[in-house]
C-alpha cells in the first residue's frame, strides 16, 4: 500500500485529499505545517508528500521541501508541491527546493491521481 | 667780544638788548624744534594709520571679491529678497535654475516665482519665528511654467535697528530625488499589490480547490452515499469561505461613512460576540472570562462593525490555543476613550512575526483561517472607528491585543 504524507494547514483540504486518495488504496497520513511534515516524513518514511507551500510555523513547505530533499540520513520521498500560490513564483521555488511536481489548486482529483501515478511509476 | 652796541635794521640796540634777541632766537628756535618733531612723529603716526586702512581696505575688496565669487560661482542657487518680496539679488544658478534672464527678474516680485503664493506667507511666518529655515519644502514656477520642486534654507536679513529687512537663502531643486522616491514608492505598491493578489489568490484557491475536487467527486457515480452528502457539504463550506473572503477584502473598499453609526454599549456589543463564540470555546476547552470594568460604555460606532472586529480578536485568539486555554476579556474607559485587552493564554507570536501581523495575507499566520484577513480586517475596522489596535506576545505565554476607542462626546 503506498504511504502518502498530506502537509496542509487547511484540515478541509487534507480532508479531500485523504478521501480521494484512500479510495485509490493509499494510506495517508497527514501534517499541518512544515516543521510536522519533515518530523513525520523522517519518521514515517512515506513514498510521497503532497506538500502545501503557505503553512503556519517556522518553516513553509518550500523550506521543509529543501530539508528533506538535502537530508543525507534518509531517504527522500518524492515530493509534490499543491498550492494556491501558483503562476512561475511558485514553480520557481518549487523547482529551486528540488520539488519532483507541481500541482496547482484547484485540482481535478483525476488529474492530480494521474500525476501521482507518474511521480510514483 | 660783543660790542657795547649795534645796530639792528637800522635802529641802535644795546649789547642787553641783543643778548635778549639772542636768548629769545634760541628759545623760539628749540620751540619750532620740539613742534617740528612732534609733527613729524604725527605724520608718521598718520602715515601708519593710512597705511592699516589702505590693507584692510585691501582685506574687505578681497573679501567682498571671494563672497561675490563664491555667490556668483556656486551651483546652489542663492537669492537674496526683501521683506516685502522683491528679488534683491539672485546668483546664475539661480536665474538658471528657473530659466529667467537677470534683468527679467531681479527687482521684480519674487511671488511669480512661487507656485503657489499662499506658500510664501507661511515661509516667511517660519524663517521669522526662528530667524532660519532649514529645508522648507517649496514648489517654484519657471519662466516656461513648468513647476520644480525644491527646499530652501534661508536666514533673515537684519538692519542695525534689529528690524527684517528680507531673506537670503539657498534654493535646491529635488525635483530629481522626489520622482526617484515617486518611482521607489510606485515600486513598493505594486510590489504590495503583488503581494496582496498572490494572496487573495492563495486564500480564494483553497476553498476553491474544496468546492471544485469535491463537485468532481461527485461526478463519479460509484461513490457511496456518505462521501456524496459529505461532498456536496464541501462544495458549500468552499463557497461560503470563498464568499467570507470577498466580503472581507469588500471590508477594504467600504469606508465607516457608508455604515449607520450611532450611540452604542461597547459592553453590549463585546457580551453578544463572546455569546457567539461561547459554543466553540466549550469544543476546544477554552475558559472564557470578561471583566466588564464599567456597566455600560457608550461610544459612537457601528455596532455590526464593532461586533467583526472582536469576532475575529476571538477566534484569532481561539487559534492560538487549539489544545484549550483561556481567554480573557476587559473593558475600561476613561473620560476620552475606552480600552478593550483581549488576552489569550495560547502559542504567542515570535518577535519577527509581529510587525505583520496586521497586514493583509500574511503567510506565516493563519490563524485567521476560515474567517480570511481576520486581523487585517479588525486593524481596519478599529482604525475606520478613529481607534487603535496594538499587540503584545511573547512565545508561548499568550498575546493581548488592546483595542482602544475614542468615547467622541459621550462619557463612561
Amino acid at each position: 500500500m503506498t504511504k502518502i504524507l498530506i502537509a496542509d494547514d487547511d484540515p478541509e483540504i487534507r480532508d479531500l485529499l485523504k478521501k480521494t486518495l484512500t479510495r485509490r488504496g493509499c494510506e495517508i497520513i497527514s501534517a499541518a505545517d512544515g516543521q510536522e511534515a519533515v518530523a513525520m516524513a523522517r519518521d514515517q518514511k512515506p513514498e510521497l508528500i503532497i506538500m502545501d507551500i503557505i503553512m503556519p510555523g517556522a518553516i513553509n513547505g518550500i523550506e521543509a521541501t529543501r530539508i528533506l530533499k538535502a537530508d543525507a540520513q534518509i531517504d527522500c520521498p518524492k515530493i509534490m508541491i499543491l498550492t494556491g500560490k501558483g503562476g512561475a513564483q511558485g514553480l520557481d521555488e518549487a523547482a529551486s527546493a528540488g520539488a519532483d511536481a507541481f500541482f496547482s489548486k484547484p485540482f481535478s482529483p483525476l488529474e492530480l491521481l494521474r500525476k501521482i501515478d507518474e511521480i510514483l511509476a | 667780544m660783543l660790542e657795547e652796541s649795534a645796530k639792528i635794521d637800522g635802529r641802535d640796540v644795546s649789547r642787553e638788548q641783543l643778548l635778549k634777541y639772542v636768548e629769545d632766537f634760541a628759545r623760539l628756535y628749540e620751540i619750532e624744534r620740539m613742534q617740528r618733531k612732534a609733527l613729524e612723529a604725527a605724520n608718521e603716526k598718520l602715515q601708519q594709520e593710512i597705511g592699516e586702512r589702505k590693507r584692510l581696505q585691501d582685506e574687505l575688496i578681497q573679501s567682498e571679491a571671494r563672497y561675490r565669487s563664491l555667490f556668483e560661482d556656486s551651483s546652489d542657487a542663492i537669492y537674496v529678497s526683501s521683506r516685502d518680496g522683491i528679488l534683491v539679488d539672485a546668483n546664475d544658478s539661480f536665474l538658471a535654475l528657473l530659466g529667467y534672464e537677470r534683468d527679467e527678474i531681479i527687482e521684480t516680485s519674487v511671488l511669480k516665482i512661487w507656485a503657489d503664493p499662499a506658500a510664501r506667507s507661511v515661509f516667511q511666518e517660519q524663517v521669522e519665528a526662528t530667524g532660519s529655515l532649514h529645508d522648507f519644502e517649496a514648489r517654484f514656477r519657471r519662466k516656461d511654467g513648468a513647476v520644480v520642486d525644491c527646499i530652501v534654507s534661508a536666514t533673515v536679513r537684519k538692519g542695525r535697528d534689529g528690524s527684517i529687512l528680507g531673506y537670503h537663502g539657498i534654493v535646491r531643486d529635488v525635483s530629481e530625488e522626489k520622482r526617484r522616491r515617486e518611482i521607489l514608492e510606485l515600486a513598493r505598491r505594486m510590489q504590495a499589490l503583488a503581494h496582496m493578489a498572490g494572496g487573495i489568490a492563495h486564500e480564494i484557491r483553497n476553498p476553491l480547490a474544496i468546492s471544485s475536487s469535491a463537485a468532481q467527486l461527485l461526478v463519479n457515480d460509484n461513490i457511496p452515499r456518505h462521501l456524496r452528502k459529505e461532498c456536496a457539504e464541501k462544495i458549500v463550506t468552499g463557497i461560503s469561505r470563498a464568499s467570507l473572503i470577498i466580503e472581507n477584502l469588500l471590508t477594504f473598499a467600504r469606508p465607516l461613512s457608508e455604515y449607520a453609526t450611532k450611540e452604542i454599549d461597547l459592553v453590549g456589543v463585546i457580551s453578544n460576540t463572546l455569546e457567539v463564540v461561547t459554543a466553540t470555546a466549550v469544543g476546544q476547552h477554552i475558559e472564557l472570562a470578561f471583566q466588564p470594568g464599567l456597566e455600560h460604555v457608550m461610544l459612537p460606532a457601528n455596532a455590526e462593525l464593532l461586533h467583526r472586529v472582536f469576532l475575529n480578536l476571538f477566534l484569532n485568539a481561539f487559534a492560538a490555543m487549539p489544545n484549550g486555554g483561556k481567554l480573557l476579556v476587559i473593558v475600561d474607559a476613561n473620560t476620552s476613550e475606552a480600552t478593550v485587552t483581549v488576552t489569550d493564554s495560547g502559542h504567542g507570536i515570535s518577535e519577527e512575526q509581529l510587525s505583520s501581523i496586521f497586514d493583509p495575507f500574511f503567510s506565516g499566520f493563519t490563524a485567521s483561517r476560515g474567517i480570511g484577513l481576520g486581523l487585517s480586517v479588525a486593524c481596519y475596522l478599529v482604525v475606520q472607528h478613529g481607534g487603535t489596535i496594538h499587540v503584545d506576545s511573547t512565545v508561548a505565554d499568550g498575546t493581548t491585543f488592546r483595542v482602544k476607542l475614542p468615547l467622541g462626546s459621550s462619557s463612561p
